[in-house]
């Protein structure tokens, strides 16, 4: 696999969150508006990439037995590394992530990388991998985002957009004047955006055999040496 | 062994490296926050009095548990106050700040964070925004909040009184004597839950104040006798049972003052207000299909839960108020000459609702099988196991006293027939 392709797959063939389903609460949880989704995407990004290289470069000096544990306490760290800066230099954008940025610690997506990725790649690899999860991530997030914020909320970006103020859909998640968010949206914009990935993808999917078990995501837990044939649709 | 040694080596120099890299980023970021911190807080502390120059003043924290922080304004505007309390109905802190301006009066209420039912927050301040402190009302229906909230402003209203002249109405100057007045009324948390009414218009002008106890068991009057201020309790039927000087003694019989029993027992408006409200409540549970039923009956100076007794067709209807977990139960027995209790309503109760495995708890007093208890019971059959309500016991112990009273009602105004 190139490097490029090292970069891109995390953008649309391999998204965190419309294809892996990774990061799902998060996701549904703040995409009422698209600050918080930059907001959210810029942190996560920081604590994946970062995570990602310090992983890599430990990657031969930790244990396997012990492997989980530490890539928490790295990963740990960054998160509250970022929380810290965020409060103390970005307060207005802080405050509504608060509780979702000490939850990038569970986040399956760095935790994920960092065991399928990072802990076997070299620190260049584990770096582009990051920076292309953490693009797909933020792609997923603020296309669900803009989704929810233009057509629930009627703007973008705070912004009122004149003719769609007066014919918001709410209950797509947006925050009315009694602040309240509404999930039912945040699931329903979510879908719509797997079916959308899903189609595209179907038209583009490969023979399980092309595949090989070095791109699978269940290697690890596999007992297969090679996968079933199958024949391209 | 060299692999579990190593595991644990690697896995602690990680964690000393993580702990040491976060130290480092707190000591540069904390005084940052430290200081964001501080300046929301004087926004929201400006917010509360706006055009206002705060100062912080100085208290013993040990005597005022309640109170965060008490601010003075330079410009003389008023005080602001951060208050805390953790005793809220689901045990959560309770913050709020309120300003008062230096008549006493509260002219903002915020709560930041309020962890119970929600809407209530709104209706506190409702409650209390232009009232003078110390406050007495309470919130129907959030007792255990109500009494929290309230103490923590008394509180308040304590440290303001160090700071500025406050002058406190005759009748709330009063409100200590309550309790020992009014034992019956008290709540489950021994409070009184007093609510000031307002003087009515013709009203003699030694009436200085007049206020009632949540259950409306009663009045608690203040008098003005030549200089002397002199507290007067008052059966609901506008009868003088008690009176005596601001400090508690007893001032009943003593003939200087025999005007002043007669100004408070011409307050009939307010006494007959009370007792149309009864009537009313009477006809909606069907006790009686009119008004004109129900003739009152007075039976002298008495001093208990019972609130009216009125002369029916059936019986002898007798009308008791006493405090449940949520505040006032009204219930009524229509009791005849032979005993018999020929009729049953719960007028009125705001009890806990259904729970969400069918019990009713103590709502269950207006259900008709609640009333359906007494059916072919007598005063003397009736015992505590007829009124008890499980998994209900404030609602119950209402039942109970209010049971109690009316039955002590019921044998006076049977041996004074005879």
């Amino acid at each position: 696999m190139n490097r490029s392709s090292v970069l891109l797959k995390g953008i649309i063939k391999e998204n965190p969150v419309l294809v892996l389903l990774l990061g799902t609460c998060p996701t549904i949880a703040i995409t009422y508006n698209v600050m918080n989704a930059l907001g959210m995407a810029v942190s996560a990004a920081i604590v994946l990439i970062c995570s990602n290289i310090a992983i890599s470069l430990l990657r031969k000096l930790i244990p396997a037995n012990v492997r989980i544990p530490c890539y928490i306490v790295i990963i740990a760290g960054f998160v509250t590394i970022v929380q810290m800066l965020c409060e103390a230099y970005f307060p207005a954008i802080y405050k509504p992530l608060e509780l979702f940025i000490s939850l990038i610690v569970v986040n399956c997506i760095i935790l994920g990388r960092a065991e399928m990725y990072a802990s076997k790649n070299s620190v260049l690899d584990s770096f582009l991998d990051a920076v292309g999860m953490a693009i797909g991530f933020a792609v997923a997030l603020i296309a669900m985002a803009s989704i929810r914020e233009i057509f629930g909320s009627g703007s973008f970006l705070g912004f009122e957009i004149p003719i769609l103020k007066d014919y918001n859909i709410p209950i797509l998640g947006a925050v009315p004047p009694n602040g309240k968010v509404y999930g039912f949206g945040g699931f329903f914009v979510f879908a719509i955006l797997i079916a959308i990935v899903n189609k595209i993808m179907s038209k583009k999917k490969k023979p399980k055999a092309e595949f090989g078990c070095e791109g699978c995501p269940m290697a690890d837990s596999c007992n297969k040496t090679e996968c079933e044939k199958e024949e391209a649709e | 062994m060299n692999k579990s040694i190593k595991s644990i080596i690697v896995l602690t120099c990680i964690c000393l490296v993580v702990a040491l890299s976060l130290s480092l980023v707190n000591s540069i970021t904390a005084p940052v926050i430290s200081k964001h911190a501080g300046d929301e807080a004087a926004k929201k502390l400006a917010v509360m009095l706006p055009g206002s120059d705060l100062e912080k003043l100085e208290f013993d924290n040990g005597k005022f548990p309640s109170i965060v922080g008490a601010y003075r304004d330079k410009g003389g505007k008023g005080f602001v106050f951060e208050l805390q309390t953790n005793k809220g109905y689901t045990g959560g802190d309770i913050y709020f700040l309120a300003a008062v301006d230096l008549s006493g009066k509260i002219i903002k209420l915020e709560f930041n964070n309020y962890p119970e039912t929600r809407g209530t927050a709104d209706a506190f301040v409702n409650l209390y925004t232009n009232k003078n402190i110390p406050v007495t009302d309470t919130l129907g229906g959030a007792t255990v909040a109500s009494g929290a909230i309230k103490n923590a402003i008394i509180e308040a209203s304590e440290l303001f009184s160090n700071y500025a002249t406050l002058e406190v109405s005759d009748i709330v100057s009063a409100y200590p004597l309550m309790p020992s007045i009014m034992p019956y009324a008290k709540t489950e948390s021994g409070d009184i839950g007093q609510k000031e009414l307002e003087i009515p218009d013709g009203a003699p002008s030694t009436i200085t104040g007049i206020a009632t106890p949540s259950t409306g068991a009663g009045y608690i009057v203040t008098a003005k006798s030549g200089e002397e201020l002199l507290v007067l309790g008052v059966n609901p039927y506008g009868k003088v049972f008690y009176m005596s000087d601001i400090d508690g003694n007893d001032m009943l019989q003593n003939p200087d003052h025999a005007q002043i029993i007669e100004d408070v027992e011409s307050l009939e408006s307010i006494y007959k207000k009370n007792h149309n409200s009864i009537t009313d409540l009477m006809i909606k549970k069907e006790i009686i299909a009119s008004a004109d039923e129900a003739k009152e009956v007075d039976f002298g100076k008495i001093s208990s839960n019972v609130v009216a007794v009125y002369e029916l067709t059936n019986g002898t209807a007798f009308i008791a108020a006493a405090s449940g977990y949520s505040g006032r139960i009204t219930v009524c027995y229509v009791i005849d000459s032979d005993g018999n209790v020929v009729d049953y309503a719960t007028l009125e109760q705001t009890e806990t609702e259904n729970h969400y495995d069918g019990t009713a708890y103590g709502t269950e007093i207006s259900f008709n099988s609640y009333a359906g208890r007494f059916d072919g019971l007598t005063v003397d059959t009736i015992t505590d196991e007829t009124l008890l309500i499980a998994g209900a016991t404030y609602t119950t112990n209402a039942t109970k006293n209010a049971w109690n009273d009316i039955k002590e009602a019921y044998a006076a105004l049977t041996q004074e027939a005879e």
